[in-house]
Parts: C-alpha cells; sequence; structure tokens
C-alpha cells in the first residue's frame, strides 16, 4: 500500500497562543517520515534467521521538551488541529495552512490522534466514541466497525463499560479509550500526546505491546510520541527530537552545538 | 470629541467585524454540509429531530402559558375598548396586527433565547473546553457541518412552529378564555380574523420567525465556539449570547415593522 504522506516539514514556522510568548519561533525542521530499513540484526527475532537481509519497520520519534515548551503543540500543528502563527507546515510540500478542512481531509484520515486529556464526544457511550469515525466515514460496514471496536475493547478491559457516556467512567479508562480510537482507522502515522499518563502500568504496557506489534503493519509508517516519562519508549526503537529554546533539533549533539554557537 | 468620534467608530467597526464574522460561519457551515459527501442525511435529521425536539416541543408548555396570557388580555381590553369607539369589527384587524405580526414572533424568539440560545451556547462552549471539536477534527468531522448547520436547522424550525402553535393558542385560546366575562359570538369573532389575514402577514409572519431563528442560532453557536481553552469562558460565552441574541432580534423585528409600514406609506403617497 502506498503511503499518502510522504513528508512533513516546518518552513520559518512560528506558533504563539493568543496574548502569550511564541513556544516555537522561526522554525525551518523536515521531520523523519516513513518505514525505516532495519538491518537484520537489529530487527528483534531475526537475528538468528539466516535467510534474513533486511526489514522494513514503523519508525518511533519521540518528541521531547521541558514541561510546558511545547511538545503537545508541535504534535497539534502536525496533525492539523492547530495553524502556524507565521511560516508554513508542508505535507508533501504543500501548505496546510492554506488547504480547506475538505482539502486537508485525506491527510486527516491517514493519522490518528490520542490527546492527553478530553477528546472524547461527552454526549456518546464508549462504544459509539469508537465507531464513530469508522461509521461517519463509511470506513468499513457497520458489523465490521462494531467487531473492530468490540475487539480493542474486550482486549484492553473496556467492555463492560461499553454503553456507558464518558462522564460515567474513570478518566483512566477514558483515555484508554482516546487511546484505542487512535489507531482504529488504521491510520499512516500515529500521533501519542502524553499516552502514558493517567492509565495504570498494565495498561501501558498492554497498549505499547500493540504499538509493537503495529511496528510491523503494513499501513503504519510513523508514530510521535510526545512524553515526559522514560517509561514509555523503554518499550521502542526510538529517535529522538528535542524541543529547546523555541527550536527543534534532530539530536542531542546538534541541539547542544547550536546553543553553544548562538551564546 | 475626536476621542469621542474614536470610540464611536471603534464600536461600529468591532460590531461590523462581529457580524461578518457570524455571516462567515453561517456560510461555511452550509458549504461544509454541501460539501461533506461523508455526512449521511441520516446524520443531519437526527441532530436536526433532536434540536427540535429540545427548542420546539420541550418548550410548549411556557409557550402555552404565555401564548393565553398574552392572546386574552389583548382580546379583552382590544374588545372593551373598540366597543366603546364602536368598531368591535375592527378586533380580528388589531389582532392580527398585533399578534401574528408583532407579539408573537417577538415573544416567541425571546423565550427561544432564553430556553434554547443559552444552552446551546453553553453545549457549544463546553465541548470545544473538553476538546471535542478538536476531537471531532482529528476523527475527520467538520464541527461546522456536524454542529453547527443542523442546530442552526432545528432552531430556525422549531421558531417557526413555535410562533406558529403561540399565534393559534394566543387568539383560540385567548378566545375562549375572555368568553367568561365577554360574551362575543365565535362565529363574529372568527369572521373577523380570517377578513383580517393577508399574505402579507404570512410573509412578515414567516420573515421575522425565521430570521429571529437563525439570528440566536448562529450568535449562540458563534459564542460557543468562541471558548479558546477554558471552562471558566463558558459562563461568560452564555451570557454575551443571550443578550447580544435579544439586541439583535429586537433590532431586527423592528426594522422589519418599520420598513414594512414605510412600504405601506409609500404606496398610500405618505412619503
Amino acid at each position: 500500500m502506498n503511503a499518502l504522506i510522504k513528508s512533513l516539514h516546518f518552513e520559518k514556522m512560528t506558533f504563539h497562543y493568543e496574548g502569550q510568548e511564541p513556544l516555537l519561533k522561526n522554525v525551518d525542521f523536515e521531520f523523519p517520515v516513513g518505514k525505516r530499513e532495519t538491518p537484520c540484526n537489529v530487527a528483534a527475532g531475526r537475528a538468528l534467521d539466516k535467510r534474513c537481509t533486511a526489514s522494513r519497520q514503523t519508525q518511533v520519534i519521540a518528541i521531547r521538551g521541558a514541561q510546558g515548551a511545547g511538545n503537545s503543540t508541535v504534535m497539534q500543528i502536525l496533525a492539523g488541529l492547530q495553524t502556524p502563527t507565521l511560516g508554513s507546515y508542508l505535507i508533501n510540500g504543500v501548505p496546510v495552512e492554506n488547504m480547506s478542512f475538505e482539502e486537508f481531509l485525506p491527510f486527516r484520515l491517514r493519522m490518528g490522534y490520542g490527546f492527553d486529556t478530553g477528546g472524547l464526544l461527552s454526549n456518546r457511550t464508549l462504544f459509539e466514541n469508537l465507531v464513530l469515525p469508522l461509521n461517519y466515514h463509511k470506513i468499513c460496514s457497520p458489523q465490521e466497525a462494531e467487531r473492530r471496536a468490540l475487539t480493542l475493547m474486550e482486549r484492553f478491559q473496556l467492555i463492560d463499560f461499553k454503553d456507558l457516556r464518558i462522564a460515567y467512567v474513570s478518566p483512566s479508562l477514558r483515555k484508554m479509550t482516546v487511546l484505542i480510537r487512535s489507531i482504529i482507522m488504521d491510520p499512516e502515522i500515529l500521533f501519542l500526546d502524553d499516552p502514558n499518563i493517567r492509565i495504570s502500568k498494565e495498561a501501558q504496557q498492554m497498549y505499547a505491546e500493540l504499538l509493537r506489534e503495529l511496528i510491523n503493519n503494513e499501513t503504519l509508517h510513523t508514530i510521535f510520541i510526545a512524553s515526559f516519562e522514560e517509561s514509555f519508549f523503554s518499550y521502542f526503537d526510538y529517535t529522538t527530537i528535542y524541543l529547546e529554546e523555541r527550536q527543534l533539533f534532530n539530536s542531542e549533539r546538534s541541539r547542544q552545538k547550536i546553543i553553544a554557537i548562538s551564546q | 470629541m475626536i476621542t469621542y468620534i474614536d470610540k464611536i467608530g471603534r464600536l461600529l467597526t468591532s460590531n461590523i467585524q462581529y457580524i461578518i464574522r457570524v455571516l462567515l460561519m453561517i456560510y461555511l457551515s452550509i458549504r461544509a454540509t454541501i460539501l461533506d459527501q461523508h455526512q449521511g442525511l441520516r446524520t443531519i435529521i437526527g441532530v436536526v429531530s433532536a434540536q427540535i425536539y429540545f427548542t420546539g416541543w420541550q418548550a410548549i408548555p411556557l409557550i402555552s402559558v404565555l401564548a393565553l396570557a398574552s392572546g386574552s388580555i389583548t382580546i379583552l381590553q382590544s374588545s372593551s375598548e373598540l366597543s366603546l369607539l364602536g368598531g368591535s369589527e375592527m378586533i380580528g384587524n388589531l389582532l392580527v396586527v398585533i399578534m401574528v405580526r408583532e407579539i408573537g414572533p417577538l415573544l416567541t424568539a425571546l423565550v427561544v433565547v432564553a430556553r434554547s440560545g443559552s444552552a446551546v451556547a453553553t453545549e457549544v462552549g463546553n465541548m470545544r473546553a473538553n476538546r471535542e471539536i478538536e476531537a471531532l477534527e482529528s476523527i475527520g468531522i467538520n464541527p461546522l457541518s456536524f454542529i453547527v448547520f443542523p442546530r442552526i436547522t432545528g432552531g430556525v424550525i422549531s421558531v417557526i412552529c413555535l410562533c406558529f402553535y403561540f399565534v393559534v393558542i394566543a387568539l383560540i385560546g385567548g378566545f375562549f378564555l375572555t368568553r367568561i366575562i365577554d360574551e362575543m359570538p365565535l362565529n363574529f369573532y372568527l369572521d373577523s380574523l380570517v377578513q383580517a389575514l393577508t399574505a402579507e402577514d404570512f410573509f412578515l409572519f414567516l420573515i421575522k420567525t425565521g430570521f429571529s431563528g437563525t439570528i440566536i442560532f448562529s450568535i449562540s453557536c458563534y459564542q460557543g465556539l468562541a471558548v479558546k481553552r477554558s471552562y471558566h469562558e463558558v459562563p461568560q460565552v452564555t451570557t454575551k449570547a443571550v443578550v447580544d441574541s435579544i439586541i439583535v432580534v429586537t433590532l431586527f423585528n423592528m426594522s422589519v415593522t418599520v420598513l414594512f409600514y414605510l412600504e405601506q406609506l409609500m404606496m398610500l403617497g405618505g412619503v
């Protein structure tokens, strides 16, 4: 299956919330997107397979910065939920800020977004929240949508609460539902904003297991994770993008070098 | 003096900007509904009928009381004054002017602002603060076609139907209530009403109620969507939605009446 989203790029991009200092200032950054070639000896479980040459695995990218630095904002801009104040955000070389909702929709349908807080419709049950995107966009038949949602709810022990509205369930169940919904449309790119908060260690591990299964999935090619907690990253082989001084850096070394030059 | 003019200028500009933004939201919601190929008619009808249920059906007891009270008072007062002046046959004309053209549309609109405009502004504002609007966007559902358009459509239908109900209850129910103390024959009363009703009355009725519904629900949705991130903004936008809706609806009703009578005067050669 051919990927629709081939590149994500910030071009002289500045972003600030109304009446606040900029969180990102004049950022030029090309995000790594797409499956990466993994040498045979690195690919998990393949080391002893002599026929193995190389595999193509989903990239896991950590966006890391100090608390309040704008990690979530970067994710929201990448998912098209915020538009840059100045400059451009380009998907496949096309500026997103000039696109209408309908023009951006094909990209949107290939993205999954796991909110850090909120993000579920309060007048619907947990089950209805999960099947809504599938049924609305007619991604599959209503029976298939139901099957997909119930399978995931069963796996994450949400099945007993499926007919309850979100106000009647605990924050951890809501968070789990948001995380499940982010992958229900079989996305190409997954954005997870603080996926480890409000859920137990066991639930974190179960979700990480699911993501590890998806790493070998044909469609999903990139996972962006914004989190302060080291523990969630320990489940993956990941690369880091640093957010510091309102800029994005590819590696620790380049970050230190640029900061040293600017000082 | 210049500061004073400056203030007036700013006030005017900000109000014009406000109106343009609301109109733009209405346009974008209609456009989004037409362009949204995924949103089936069933989804729209579902939300529209829920809106009609909350705005129209649930308001019936309150509207009934108001209609009966205002209808009986107007019939009683006008029939006694008209019989003193010897113009009892004019009762139909007077009631049509007061109830169908003026009081009915305005009072119904004010009730809807208080009951449903505030509810819609609060609901949409909470959805915004709870990141439900963002969630809809993230799953590829346009909030303008999913939230705004059905509420405006349902609101307009509700206001038209409620006002029709108000007028019927005020004119018929009010009449039966006044029979306790006033012995006006039913045939005479109905005949006078039918003679008085013209196509212009229906036109004015539809213009006033249709636009009032659009004004109330578009301002309420706009204010709800204006919430940025915090729950503390919700009561503020709700108050603003109610106040703005009342002002705009009253001004609109007044302007339509003035324009209508101006046209009548022009036709008679009075202006």
